[in-house]
């Protein structure tokens, strides 16, 4: 049985590795329309588009069979009055779903951008285009916010824990370490409080009856 | 391979917050399992195993297979990762009994202190029994069924990340405690007659069905997401929308239909033991037998032989890694290579090129050395002083120089060390010296001569424990790391009358910092040489595993140091550290450097060292002396308590160590994972000087330029959070030791807490700046 899950804990370590670091596709759709032969639709993220880190995926498909074609080339240009203009190429690398072209880049300014997307496939080239608003960036901070504030509720769930933990409701005895407190008076509470805990347990429902749990807690 | 079947296959969406949560679950899942297994074959079966790991098999796949990307294309593969959510994964969960193997599978210190008074909690108890009944499990799941599959919710979930996060977690937990009434998994005893589980099956199969015909039968699309997408294939969003309906409807319905149809017949046909159990009584009894409830017979606590709590993780006991440790000569195994090295950092930084970026001098030292330090003291313990180059010198010293003195009672202490590292902190911005190639040369030099004069003159390697600024950044940072040199067995050292540990035997010596290993607790001032496990005549030392931080929590004895609380000098070295992490890194990022110009401006000089040691001699001595004394003198101890002022800033200081080490990692792993590649180019350019041509010419460009990784300032902000956590915590068990409740400690942390969390703002604030890229070269260059 160690073997089974040592081959399923493998199995999903290899299919870990298959997974790219892409970032994320879809978002908004900001342009969709048939041109010449193609079925062109384009997303932009993140949403509501703004200027620093964006995403623009395209998928492109056959506008009479709606098959996607993987091997049309997509680029994507950006332009603004007084910018120079931004080219990148959308490749299948950069997305998350293969079936789409992503290009990842840094929007530089906010404002009104021209959005211009270039293929060519077995239709020949083809050029949709259109017009984005993009909204000022948002500060550092609040992009990586999680990072940041999740302590908070670490910190909160400590606080529970502590009041879970008060004489009274149970105290655990040992400390983080293993070792435990150097009071008498806390083993005895504790294994009264114990033992007290799983009488109440053997009349209650749906709960785990303490003995069983003293035996693998204590 | 149709390109189009090829594309949707190789799209797996990369969610490495899902990897590390199920493979934590499974690897503790399956210890647990494992030692429930030996004891109990018979109550813990390998199918149990096999249908937890299949639930979690299943989260993965709905969540980071092929799947997920469709999800927002096509309604239809949407209903099959929810279908999976709700209906496959929980009830496989439950058939693997988790309970049980999860508590077992974490470590006794988790279970014991952190899980056990969740358990014992009448609060959570009640909570789970009323969740877990019937009537309310059945009500929430329904509630979270019809609730998410509102269209206006349901556009909300397929344009906002949040809210599709929150949906899955939703759907998950009333999935979870809809079907544990079903499955009652071991060692649940419900209370309630089992024959409610034929109306409640039934119930949700027909609020199923009633949603599924909704979608089937529609006659226009219900999510104006999918008419507003692309189609793939000549599917009309109505008829997606019909299939997600049928997929819903019929393995849906064969999802409640399946367990009604196997409890129906254990019910009807008997087997079911809870149809005969009294509320009370022991299964296997017969009614009347045995007047009050006794421990039941279980493989936890009916076990013939007493539980045995595996020791601590040993190092020694890894194979090949154990016994490379074990040799005698291990230690100079690993100081050779790093002479050597040192020995051509010194060589090119005086011959080579006077650029830190080209030169092995401004490159090793500054960037990759200092980055695998902090590395090593994470995932290990002070492996730079196992294997320090500046010792090897020593030996040469100890044959030639007379080595018959005492270190002077009045440097027997680490003042020195602090003022030699406000020196070498101030110094290096000051002069620059990650930019001189040829003063970081010297700095090597000097390193190697102040070893070789202090240990050959002096007794008891004076230079490590009270002079060596490098061996006390690395003891101080080592007290939360997460090996330890010790004692495996406390009581065979009792018996032990040669302590061979301290005063060596044969040829072996003993500790020449005075740690004698019975009494020796934390890294401070272990270099792990690893003279002790080699002297120890009964093998009884070890690098054994510790909780980290767990050192700082105690105020005992220790050997060669003596209470941390009376050990100012300490103190004061662990505050120049933590502050001088963040004041390190401060001196890098843009917005100093803007300032430390307008200083210079204002002060009309003409180079910068005046401003960056205003800068220094603030941060390293007026801020912390003002911070601390203010929350030392905020600091207020309950009743009768009599400490003295100087007793309370010693002993809190400690509880900086953890965030002043996170700032460290934070900021030298950031210029190592950044510039890591720097050193190719530099080496290829020394072995071209040296008329080596292998290695090729230099390719500079991979010392230039690269942008920063999104990842990398989250992950340096990773480490701020859990330095800022250990921090608290740290300082929380420091304030209970003369606190009675929790609310005196709470308040004598409060000052304590408050100057962590501002200085924990401040690291996140660095972090978020433009930093100099130093060691590289300049854009351009």
């Amino acid at each position: 049985m160690r073997a089974v899950a040592v081959g399923v804990l493998f199995a999903w370590l290899f299919l870990g590795t298959w997974c790219t670091l892409a970032g994320a596709d879809g978002g908004s759709i900001r342009l969709s329309g048939k041109k010449s032969g193609y079925q062109i639709t384009v997303f932009t993220a993140p949403t509501p588009f703004r200027a620093g880190p964006v995403d623009i995926s395209v998928l492109v498909q056959d506008s009479l069979t709606g098959e996607p074609m993987a091997s049309a080339r997509v680029t994507v240009r950006m332009s603004k009055a007084g910018q120079l203009p931004l080219e990148y190429p959308a490749t299948p690398a950069a997305a998350t779903n293969k079936l789409f072209r992503a290009a990842q880049f840094e929007l530089p300014e906010p404002g009104h951008w021209d959005m211009q997307v270039k293929v060519e496939g077995s239709h020949g080239p083809a050029v949709i285009a259109g017009a984005v608003e993009a909204a000022e960036p948002l500060p550092r901070w609040r992009e990586i916010w999680p990072w940041i504030g999740w302590p908070a509720l670490a910190i909160a769930l400590f606080s529970i824990h502590q009041i879970l933990k008060r004489p009274g409701r149970g105290k655990a005895s040992m400390r983080l370490d293993g070792r435990a407190d150097s009071s008498v008076a806390t083993r005895v509470s504790s294994r009264s409080g114990t033992i007290e805990a799983a009488r109440w347990a053997f009349k209650s429902s749906h709960s785990l009856p303490a003995p069983l749990s003293h035996g693998v807690l204590s | 391979m149709n390109p189009a079947f090829d594309a949707i296959i190789r799209s797996w969406p990369f969610e490495p917050w899902l990897y590390v949560s199920l493979l934590l679950a499974a690897g503790i899942y399956v210890r647990g399992w494992l030692v429930l297994h030996r004891r109990g074959a018979r109550h813990w079966s390998q199918g149990q195993m096999i249908a937890f790991l299949a639930g979690l098999t299943v989260l993965f796949l709905a969540l980071a297979s092929p799947i997920e990307p469709f999800t927002s294309l096509l309604l239809q593969v949407h209903m099959v990762q929810h279908l999976m959510l709700m209906m496959l994964a929980p009830p496989l969960l439950w058939l693997g009994a988790p309970q049980f193997p999860l508590l077992l599978g974490l470590s006794r210190p988790i279970r014991t202190y952190w899980v056990a008074p969740l358990f014992r909690s009448h609060f959570l108890r009640r909570t789970f029994q009323r969740l877990t009944h019937p009537v309310p499990a059945w009500l929430l799941f329904t509630a979270a069924t019809w609730f998410w599959h509102f269209p206006p919710i349901y556009e909300l979930v397929l344009r906002w990340d949040g809210w599709h996060y929150l949906q899955h977690i939703s759907f998950l937990g009333t999935a979870l405690l809809f079907w544990y009434p079903v499955v009652r998994p071991y060692p649940s005893r419900p209370t309630w007659s089992p024959w409610l589980l034929i109306p409640y099956l039934i119930l949700a199969d027909v609020q199923n069905t009633l949603l599924s015909a909704l979608l089937t039968f529609s006659d226009r699309p219900l999510y104006a997401y999918y008419v507003e997408g692309p189609r793939l294939g000549n599917l009309s969003p109505l008829d997606d929308q019909a299939v997600a309906g049928v997929l819903m409807w019929v393995p849906g319905s064969l999802a409640y239909l399946v367990p009604l149809w196997v409890i129906g017949i254990r019910l009807l046909f008997g087997g079911d033991e809870t149809t005969t159990r009294r509320p009370g009584s022991l299964p296997g009894r017969a009614p009347g037998q045995g007047a009050a409830p006794v421990w039941p017979a279980l493989p936890i606590v009916g076990q013939s032989r007493p539980f045995v709590e595996p020791t601590a993780f040993d190092v020694l006991k890894v194979p090949l890694v154990g016994r490379l440790l074990r040799w005698r000569h291990a230690r100079l195994s690993f100081q050779v290579p790093l002479l050597m090295v040192a020995g051509l950092i010194i060589y090119d930084g005086f011959r080579g090129p006077p650029i830190g970026a080209m030169n092995l001098a401004g490159v090793l030292p500054w960037i990759h050395w200092r980055g695998m330090i902090v590395f090593g003291m994470l995932v290990a313990g002070n492996v730079f002083c196992m294997a320090c180059p500046f010792m090897v010198p020593r030996t040469l010293a100890r044959r030639w120089l007379p080595r018959g003195r005492s270190w002077p009672n009045w440097l027997r202490n680490k003042w020195l060390a602090v003022c030699l590292l406000i020196g070498f902190l101030w110094a290096y911005e000051a002069f620059a010296l990650w930019d001189s190639p040829w003063w970081t040369a010297w700095i090597a030099l000097a390193y190697f001569a102040a070893a070789f004069v202090i240990d050959g003159f002096f007794r008891g390697a004076a230079f490590c424990k009270y002079v060596c600024p490098i061996g006390q950044f690395n003891f101080v940072q080592s007290l939360i790391s997460p090996l330890q040199v010790k004692v495996r067995n406390p009581v065979l050292c009792a018996s032990c009358r040669t302590r061979d540990c301290i005063r060596g035997r044969d040829d072996v010596p003993g500790c020449e910092l005075h740690l004698y290993q019975p009494r020796k607790s934390s890294n401070m001032d272990c270099t792990f040489c690893l003279d002790c496990i080699h002297a120890c005549p009964h093998d009884n030392v070890g690098i054994l595993a510790e909780a980290p931080g767990n050192e700082l929590w105690h105020d005992s004895f220790r050997s060669g140091l003596g209470r941390f609380s009376k050990r100012p000098d300490v103190a004061g070295l662990i505050v120049v550290l933590a502050f001088g992490a963040f004041v390190n890194a401060a001196g890098m990022v843009a917005p100093v450097l803007e300032w430390q110009d307008q200083l210079t401006s204002l002060l009309r000089q003409r180079s910068p060292p005046l401003a960056s040691s205003l800068f220094y001699v603030f941060g390293l001595i007026v801020l912390p002396v003002l911070l601390v004394g203010t929350a030392t003198a905020l600091c207020r101890f309950p009743g009768r308590t009599k400490v003295s002022r100087l007793e309370v800033a010693t002993r809190f200081s400690y509880a900086l160590v953890p965030l002043g080490f996170s700032m460290w990692l934070a900021h030298y792993s950031f210029h190592f994972l950044a510039s890591f590649d720097a050193a190719f180019p530099v080496l290829q350019r020394f072995a071209g000087d040296l008329g080596w041509a292998v290695l090729g010419k230099p390719t500079w460009i991979r010392a230039c330029c690269r942008p920063v990784a999104d990842w990398l300032p989250r992950l340096e902000i990773l480490f701020l959070d859990v330095g800022l956590l250990l921090s608290l915590y740290s300082g929380y068990r420091i304030a209970q030791y003369r606190s009675q409740r929790p609310s005196e400690a709470l308040k004598v942390l409060a000052p304590w807490a408050l100057l962590i969390v501002v200085l924990f703002a401040v690291g996140v604030w660095i972090v978020l700046q433009p930093m100099q890229m130093r060691g590289t070269m300049p854009a351009g260059g």
